[in-house]
């Protein structure tokens, strides 16, 4: 048997748990990937639970380099992971299944969203099935205590899994946490001692605290998803655990839309995975959001920018039907979504809002073309949004403007002759030819008018705006 | 008057060892003056800190002061407002540090970490930057050069406080001039840490993982080196603790492993009878607590250890080693001098002890309320001096209006929170509902095609049949069966 050897690493970052319970063959593929494909800046800890088939002597005698604690019986795998992090030193722990591989460049997304937001504790990569098809991006929790996995079976290059946003929760099949916030909230519940429904727990105790999950596309792992806690009898455990989950958060789920019922209620899916965006906007647009500084498409894409920066917990989901679909869009979408950005494009608008029914807070088209290709579909499927209309440098067209809330222009020249049009709706100006930090604050007034939450910090962003 | 930006405050001390109270000390002290001034930074500095990281700073290690030099010691004034040096270890000297850290002697020399421990700022930078010496762990007489240093390093430095009456004695001893405050171990303000949820799901999973007994009582017990002469006493004290009681047993912890207690830990597990569970030394801060707070009592030799077994109810005994002890000093203050053995024999009187005093609130209480008062002086020491040092203030019904417009700002954006939530909820209500009745009338529209269908084939049906009778009418076999069948029809009225 060839050795798998570890780095030796003197002040790791972050620390690998990975708790077996048998099934060596994929446990010694799972090790591998990770030394193949990670950075040296982590220590390896293995927790094995008595495996039966001989795997904890396996890793014993031929992992170099790891960290390992033999059980003389298996204490599950919650206590198990909690076990691996009192033995860690890395700032960040990640906690790895067995049958979990990780891919090139997987791990460096992740520790830098750790690093460089404090609001959040943990973090999750796309997971991927073996056939390359999407199993989770990021959780979903339902009032019905359903918790599920957003994307399961669908293809992940779609851009619905391609923006990071925070989620209800993420599985602990690969899940990167901050080790002073684990162990603050108490790590692992081992109530759930068959297994299922700890990483939901522990993602909603950090939110109790304050605290965000974050789904992170950049990074990706292969999971085959069962293996590592045994196929036969998975969901047995998993209905076993279901009611201590149910009968410890009904306040919470008390709060939140059920995932029942999919079928004749689609809008339930968005409705659950933004649960945690305290205002939606939908930004609707004929032409793609690209272009020199004075363009339209210019404009359009520095103002979905502003928005995304506005507020993390905003959600900015961009509908452009340009007549191209999403192959084109791969020229233009990436920049957006990286930053948030959730992007949509194809063929059936009508179809795409009826999914997502009554939705959204503030409907935002982006000039005249877009007013009119969007305002039936929209006033079909969001009457109780409020609307808003920017003409950027172009004329003001009544009925748009009529039509609207309030009114966005590029100037406070064009302010005054849309004013002068439509003296009864409110207009606002906002020049994108500022720096990021002046564009955010010239759209406070604008989004204040349309209740969009300001962020924490509002008045730091104000007066940084005014130097 | 208030400062306007918020205060700066280091605090210092050696807590970039894996020491259960060193490292809960800076917990407590960031929480306590984080809730007492609103905006202030806590920094927390130790003499190596991030670049001698332990296990116990879960991933969130100290800053390191550093190698000391003026240049350094004017750095660090320029950066704060107020420095804290507390917690154990202040007064070791770099040698002993040493041992502590397990460096070689001459590099902490070189750094000479207790430069900043013990001389803080120096007495020119602490005029404008206080210095808040507390909890000086003055557990032995002072030695000759120790005293003067430290008389030396009090000139100037107003704000000194020890942690018990013995300690304050010992100073005065030795020389040391002014008032020297007492001020319990703030880590008498630990539950205030810990929910007990979290307590709670950490000692299922202590029983889980066999380091806790899974039904019965505990009795934690916890050592140090000095205490390995005294095994056998221990052993055979608590073996008759809890021989008698089926439903207790022996549960084995570490509170310093850089003191030897798993050397302890390790001898007594092979001394003592019957079942012994052992929780390792990598256990988390909550592991502890939960572990003696559920047990039915603490026996050992650590400060900490009496603590929390002090704040959450339980019998404890503290066991001393013959020397001096700071456990003396921590028994005056909590009024538990028959809790506290020098001899191991006198164990099963002191858990007696023990128990009749137990859950000790009203001691408890007093210690909290002076921690609480020591904290609420030096948030305003704190603070005065950001106020004298920061940028100029403005009035203050400047102050009181600014403090109102954030307050109702904080409270619109939670009313605007639960407004948004409210309002998705509906439209998830909405959408529902609306969903349901699509639902209907699809249905609904269905039944009515269907029932068009079939009326449309009904239709068919009569026409059809209309044409054939018609068809019928007009055949010679009708007309001349007329007679007959009108004479059937008037029978069939007469008798249907």
């Amino acid at each position: 048997m060839t050795a798998i050897a570890f780095p030796r690493v003197e002040r790791p970052a972050v620390s690998i748990v990975m708790v077996t319970y048998g099934g060596w063959p994929w446990v010694s593929e799972a090790l591998g990937a990770v030394v193949a494909n990670t950075p040296p800046c982590f220590e390896m800890i293995v927790v094995d639970n008595a495996s039966p088939d001989g795997t904890g002597e396996r890793v014993s005698e031929g992992v170099r380099g790891a960290t390992v604690v033999r059980n003389a019986h298996n204490v599950g795998f919650g206590a198990g992971c909690n076990q691996g992090a009192l033995v860690a030193v890395g700032r960040y722990v990640l906690f790895l299944n067995s049958d979990a591989f990780v891919e090139p460049g997987w791990l460096e997304p992740l520790v830098g969203v750790l690093d460089s937001d404090r609001r959040v504790a943990a973090v999750a990569p796309c997971l991927l099935d073996p056939d390359g098809r999407l199993q989770e991006a990021g959780g979903l929790v339902g009032g019905d205590g359903f918790a599920g996995q957003y994307g399961l079976g669908d293809d992940p290059h779609r851009f619905a899994y391609r923006f990071p946003r925070e989620v209800d929760f993420a599985s602990a099949a690969a899940l990167l946490v901050r080790r002073q916030d684990f162990l603050t909230a108490g790590g692992f519940d081992p109530a759930y001692v068959q297994g299922y429904f700890e990483d939901v727990d522990i993602c909603l105790r950090l939110a109790r605290r304050g605290l965000v999950t974050r789904y992170e596309p950049a990074a990706r792992v292969t999971h085959l998803r069962g293996a590592s806690t045994g196929g036969e009898g998975a969901l047995a455990r998993a209905v076993a655990s279901h009611p201590i989950f149910v009968g410890r958060w009904a306040d919470e789920l008390a709060r939140r839309p059920l995932m029942s019922g999919l079928a004749t209620h689609p809008h339930r899916m968005v409705a659950s995975r933004d649960f945690p965006a305290l205002d939606r906007i939908l930004v609707v647009a004929v032409g793609a959001p690209t272009g020199g500084p004075a363009s339209p498409g210019g404009r359009l894409g520095r103002l979905l920018e502003a928005l995304a920066a506005w507020c993390p917990e905003v959600r900015v989901t961009a509908l452009v039907d340009d007549g191209s679909g999403a192959d084109q869009a791969e020229r233009w979408a990436p920049p957006l979504l990286d930053r948030g950005v959730e992007v949509a494009v194809g063929d059936d608008v009508d179809q795409w809002l009826r999914a997502r029914r009554y939705h959204y807070s503030v409907v935002l088209s982006s000039g005249r073309e877009a007013f009119e290709r969007f305002d039936l579909p929209l006033r079909r499927s969001q009457p109780q949004s409020l609307r808003a209309h920017d003409v950027g440098r172009s004329e003001a067209e009544p009925r748009a403007a009529l039509g609207s809330d309030a009114v966005l222009c590029a100037s406070d020249a064009d302010r005054a002759a849309v004013r002068a049009l439509v003296p009864e709706v409110p207009v606002f100006a906002v020049p994108d030819d500022l720096g990021a930090g002046r564009l955010r604050a010239a759209l406070a007034d604008a989004l204040s008018h349309l209740g969009v939450a300001p962020p924490a910090g509002f008045d730091t962003l104000l007066a940084g705006a005014s130097r | 008057m208030p400062a306007l930006s918020g205060s700066r405050i280091g605090v210092w001390g050696v807590f970039d060892v894996d020491d259960h109270g060193l490292s809960l000390y800076p917990q407590v002290v960031r929480r306590e003056l984080g809730s007492r001034l609103a905006d202030a930074s806590v920094r927390v500095f130790a003499p190596f800190g991030s670049e001698h990281p332990a296990r116990l700073d879960r991933g969130d290690p100290a800053e390191p002061l550093g190698a000391w030099s003026p240049k350094r010691v004017a750095e660090l004034a320029g950066q704060l407002d107020c420095v804290l040096i507390g917690g154990g270890g202040v007064l070791l000297g770099d040698e002993e540090l040493a041992t502590l850290y397990a460096a070689e002697p001459s590099e902490v020399a070189q750094r000479s970490p207790s430069r900043f421990l013990v001389e803080g700022l120096g007495p020119g930078l602490e005029a404008d930057v206080p210095v808040v010496w507390h909890g000086l762990d003055a557990s032995s007489p002072l030695g000759a050069v120790e005293a003067a240093r430290l008389r030396l390093a009090r000139t100037g430095r107003s704000h000194l406080a020890v942690g018990d009456e013995l300690a304050r004695r010992r100073l005065q001893e030795a020389g040391i001039d002014g008032e020297i405050s007492v001020v319990p171990d703030p880590v008498v303000l630990l539950s205030r840490l810990f929910s007990q949820d979290v307590l709670d799901r950490r000692l299922e999973f202590l029983r889980l993982t066999g380091w806790y007994p899974p039904s019965g009582r505990a009795l934690v017990v916890q050592g140090d080196r000095r205490l390995l002469s005294s095994v056998s006493g221990l052993t055979a004290a608590l073996g008759r603790l809890v021989g008698g009681d089926e439903e207790l047993a022996v549960v084995l912890c570490e509170m310093a492993p850089h003191a030897g207690d798993g050397e302890l830990a390790d001898a007594l597990a092979a001394s003592l009878p019957g079942p012994v569970y052992r929780i390792p030394a990598t256990a988390a801060h909550e592991d502890l607590v939960a572990a003696i707070a559920a047990s039915a009592g603490f026996v050992g030799s650590s400060r900490h250890g009496h603590i929390a077994a002090l704040c959450y109810g339980r019998p404890h005994v503290m066991v001393g080693h013959g020397a001096r002890s700071d456990l003396e000093g921590f028994a005056l203050l909590t009024r538990g001098s028959d809790r506290f053995v020098d001899d191991p024999a006198a164990l099963p009187a002191a858990w007696a002890a023990a128990v009749r005093a137990a859950p000790f609130t009203g001691v408890l209480a007093a210690l909290q309320s002076d921690v609480d008062r020591h904290f609420d002086h030096v948030a305003e020491i704190a603070d005065a001096s950001a106020a004298r040092r920061g940028p100029q203030r403005s009035h203050a019904e400047m102050e009181a209006v600014i403090a109102g417009l954030e307050g109702e700002a904080a409270a619109l954006r939670r009313a605007h929170e639960r407004r948004a939530e409210r309002l998705a909820a509906e439209r998830v209500v909405f959408a529902d509902q609306v969903a349901g009745l699509e639902a209907d009338v699809a249905r609904a529209l269905a039944e009515g095609q269907e029932l068009r269908r079939r009326l449309r084939e009904e239709a068919a049906h009569r026409h059809a049949a209309e044409i054939e009778l018609a068809a019928l009418r007009r055949t010679r076999t009708f007309r001349w069966t007329e007679s007959a069948r009108s004479l059937y029809r008037r029978l069939r009225e007469i008798r249907p």
